[in-house]
């Protein structure tokens, strides 16, 4: 396992030095995943306690404030209904208690202290919502009016009945204008005004109301003593008695009943209600307010956090991003920088060795393949220098060797000449000093020493002419073609010996660039050459030069004859030194041809012939154009 | 006219080829003296009076040089250089022998400022001809140029 890994992060690998350095923009990503994952679990848990906790509290609080309204929408002092009361109690039983309880578990043992405090004043409302309920339910709400019903009514009903069962007894007495049944009368209108009045008063408890209760009470008493005064027959004496006891009672009652009305809590629900149940709820309301207050900043508070833990999360995200982006370019471009620019370097430097420029080492600036890559190049190119060296020596060598070969030749051929020249000399002083002392057969064979030595001279000559091409030629120029075509021509009928031949030289022949003095060998060598090797048989024979559109910077000139023509087979072998096609009654070293073709191939032209037998031969060469720059 | 014997200088070193030109011209009626030097050292002893040339009576002042080039101690190239630079000596004219018509060397000669040049062997008819071409007929004392053959 060990060596596995040591393999993976090898250090002088490119695959090693790119792993760690993916791994450590990849660890960077993790770690940024990291902060983000903690980041959202402290975000999840404000969320958690905003949700299960204040925000519920700050709901709850609500709820039971809006219970407690509720309750206080269902209590009604001047409404006895069923309905009512049953939705009051649920307010209680499905809203208030409820969401106290709840809250007392939500508030904790922080304001446990609080919620109990709560707890006692929402009793006391209960108990006296309810009292308030009660009491609007039972007769007593209204005392004065319980004492009316109750007390003063009965009382009432039988004073009246006395009263009228008097009336009656005093009506069938037949003794009408009785002052006491009048007195009756006016005692039964006053107690009755005064009884109304007083149910008028109980009922509205206005001024005038009051007055005539009063008004009627202060007349009953007055009729009721004057009746009393006045005394009584046996009639009404019953009656009078009834009276005499229940007026008081009555009066009392009335006046009991007029304060009872008068008092505050003549309405005793509606006493309860201002007295105890506002205040309670105003208590309670409060209470709920300051509660419902403080779990709202709470919630609102854990919220805003929550809020800028998650927007913290999502700036740090964001940063962390960015800088993974940042790392990851600057590390790739480090690296490339590692690959690319070595590789780059390698290349060029690889580009100005095959375009022949000079090189240099490049440095080994990494311990990877990279590495390993420009050491090998570095040998590749030292060895290819050494071989180049090498080579150089080699051609400088040749070279050498070749110039010392053409000096050789050339001392040679210099040297050989001058005993050439003694025995040429002396062959002829020989001659003139024999004379006529001469045999024919002593004559021709000075002749064979003449001809022979001429030969000699001449094949030194032309090798000490070949051995020089290249090594004097300078000084190129323009040179007339037309001019030289002519002299060409005029020299080689020098050859011909008096035959007729015709010699033709193109017109307006393009000039070339080259050495004259070469230029004028070349034409006359091959001019020379065509009427030499012209046969007896021709009878008219020609010699042509012209010229043939060239090619990129040449053209095309040829010598053309329309003599015996050469063998295709001959065609390469011609060119070379010292062959001859033919026999000895043909003046020539055999050297023309390769003479002619040293001289071409010297400037970088060539030479080919075309030719079969007995249709003459046309040898095409080619010479340069005059660069540009050249021209006049 | 009036004779004057016109007297020739002969650079040559190699012997057989002065013994050609010597008989050559003889055979052709050319009676000047011929004075000969084997090396072009010899050649500008002889013409500035040096040593054992110091007898002008026995080694007369040349009136024309017939100059070789290929030479030991100092070439016909040295001894034309020599005398074409001295304004007293430029006058003599120099005739260079060369091996080949066909010698470069003939254009540096002339470059030197040699006045004309002959081929070896000597061909007569060409060295009275280039003779002639300088005026220098003189040198030919009475005889009309024989044709070489």
């Amino acid at each position: 396992m060990k060596p596995f890994i040591g393999n993976l992060f090898r250090p002088n690998t490119l695959q090693g030095k790119l792993l760690v350095s993916h791994l450590s923009v990849a660890s960077l990503g993790l770690l940024a995943l990291l902060i983000t994952f903690f980041a959202t679990r402290a975000l999840t848990g404000a969320v958690l306690h905003l949700v299960t906790d204040s925000s519920p509290k700050a709901v709850t609080a609500a709820m039971a404030m809006s219970g407690v309204h509720r309750s206080m929408a269902w209590l009604r002092v001047s409404l006895n209904d069923e309905i009512f009361k049953a939705n009051r109690r649920k307010a209680w039983g499905e809203e208030i208690w409820p969401s106290i309880s709840e809250l007392i578990v939500l508030a904790g043992d922080g304001d446990r202290s609080k919620m109990l405090e709560l707890v006692a004043i929402l009793k006391e409302l209960e108990v006296a919502q309810w009292w308030v309920e009660d009491a609007v339910a039972s007769e007593g709400n209204v005392p004065a009016h319980m004492t009316l019903e109750q007390e003063i009514q009965p009382l009432y009903g039988n004073m009246i009945s006395a009263i009228d069962y008097a009336l009656a007894d005093l009506g069938r007495g037949r003794n009408a204008s009785d002052g006491r049944a009048v007195a009756l009368a006016a005692l039964k209108s006053d107690i009755q005004v005064s009884f109304f009045g007083m149910h008028d008063f109980v009922d509205s408890a206005e001024e005038w109301t009051e007055r005539d209760v009063l008004v009627g009470l202060s007349n009953a008493r007055a009729a009721m003593s004057s009746i009393v005064s006045k005394g009584g027959g046996s009639e009404f004496s019953e009656t009078l008695e009834l009276i005499k006891a229940e007026f008081p009672a009555y009066d009392h009652l009335i006046m009991r009943a007029l304060s009872e009305r008068k008092a505050e809590n003549w309405n005793i629900a509606r006493w309860t209600m201002s007295q105890e149940v506002i205040p309670l709820t105003k208590r309670v309301t409060q209470a709920l307010q300051l509660l419902s207050v403080k779990y709202s900043a709470e919630m609102e508070k854990e919220a805003k956090s929550a809020a800028s833990l998650s927007r913290f999360v999502t700036a740090l995200i964001s940063a962390m991003i960015v800088v993974m982006i940042a790392l990851a370019t600057v590390m790739s471009r480090r690296h490339a920088a590692r690959i690319t620019q070595p590789v780059a370097a390698l290349s060029g430097a690889a580009e100005d060795m095959a375009a022949g420029r000079a090189t240099a080492d490049m440095p080994v600036t990494s311990d990877d393949e990279i590495g390993m890559l420009t050491g090998v190049f570095n040998r590749m190119r030292s060895s290819l220098e050494d071989k180049e060296a090498a080579l150089k020596k080699r051609a400088d060598e040749m070279e050498k060797a070749n110039k010392e070969m053409e000096s050789f030749i050339y001392s040679v051929s210099h040297d050989l000449k001058v005993p050439m020249i003694t025995i040429q000399g002396m062959a002829k002083l020989l001659e003139k000093d024999l004379g006529e002392n001469l045999s024919k057969d002593s004559q021709s064979y000075f002749k064979y020493i003449f001809d022979a030595s001429a030969t000699m001279s001449d094949l030194l000559d032309d090798l000490l002419e070949i051995s020089r091409v290249g090594r004097m030629d300078v000084n190129p120029d323009v040179v007339d073609m037309n001019e030289m075509a002519k002299k060409a021509l005029a020299e080689a009928e020098a050859f011909s010996k008096g035959r007729g031949f015709t010699f033709i030289a193109q017109a307006d022949m393009p000039p070339v660039f080259a050495n004259r003095r070469r230029i004028y060998q070349v034409l006359s060598n091959l001019a020379g050459n065509a009427v030499k090797f012209m046969p007896q048989n021709v009878a008219e024979p020609v010699v042509e030069i012209g010229w043939r559109c060239g090619q990129e910077g040449w053209w095309e000139y040829f010598v053309r004859d329309n003599g015996a023509g050469i063998d295709p087979k001959y065609h390469v072998k011609i060119f070379t030194l010292f062959t001859r096609l033919h026999g000895r009654n043909v003046e020539g070293t055999g050297m023309g041809l390769a003479f002619v073709r040293k001289i071409l191939e010297n400037m970088g032209g060539a030479i080919r012939v075309e030719s079969e037998p007995g249709k003459g031969a046309a040898f095409h060469f080619t010479l340069p154009k005059i660069p540009e720059g050249e021209k006049g | 006219m009036t004779e004057k014997a016109v007297r020739m200088l002969l650079v040559e070193d190699d012997p057989s080829h002065r013994l050609l030109i010597r008989k050559n011209l003889e055979n052709h009626g050319v009676t000047n003296d011929i004075n000969e030097v084997e090396d072009g050292q010899e050649a500008l002893d002889y013409i500035y009076g040096v040593g054992e040339y110091a007898d002008r009576k026995k080694y007369p002042m040349p009136d024309i040089v017939i100059l070789d080039i290929k030479m030991p101690r100092v070439d016909g190239f040295g001894v034309l250089e020599r005398l074409k630079s001295d304004p007293k000596m430029k006058r003599i004219p120099v005739i260079m022998l060369t091996t080949s018509s066909r010698d470069e060397e003939i254009a540096k000669g002339y470059e030197y400022g040699a006045n004309a040049y002959v081929t070896k062997p000597l061909d007569f008819a060409d060295f009275a001809k280039k003779l002639h071409d300088l005026k220098m007929f003189w040198v030919l004392t009475a005889e009309i140029p024989h044709d070489a053959d």
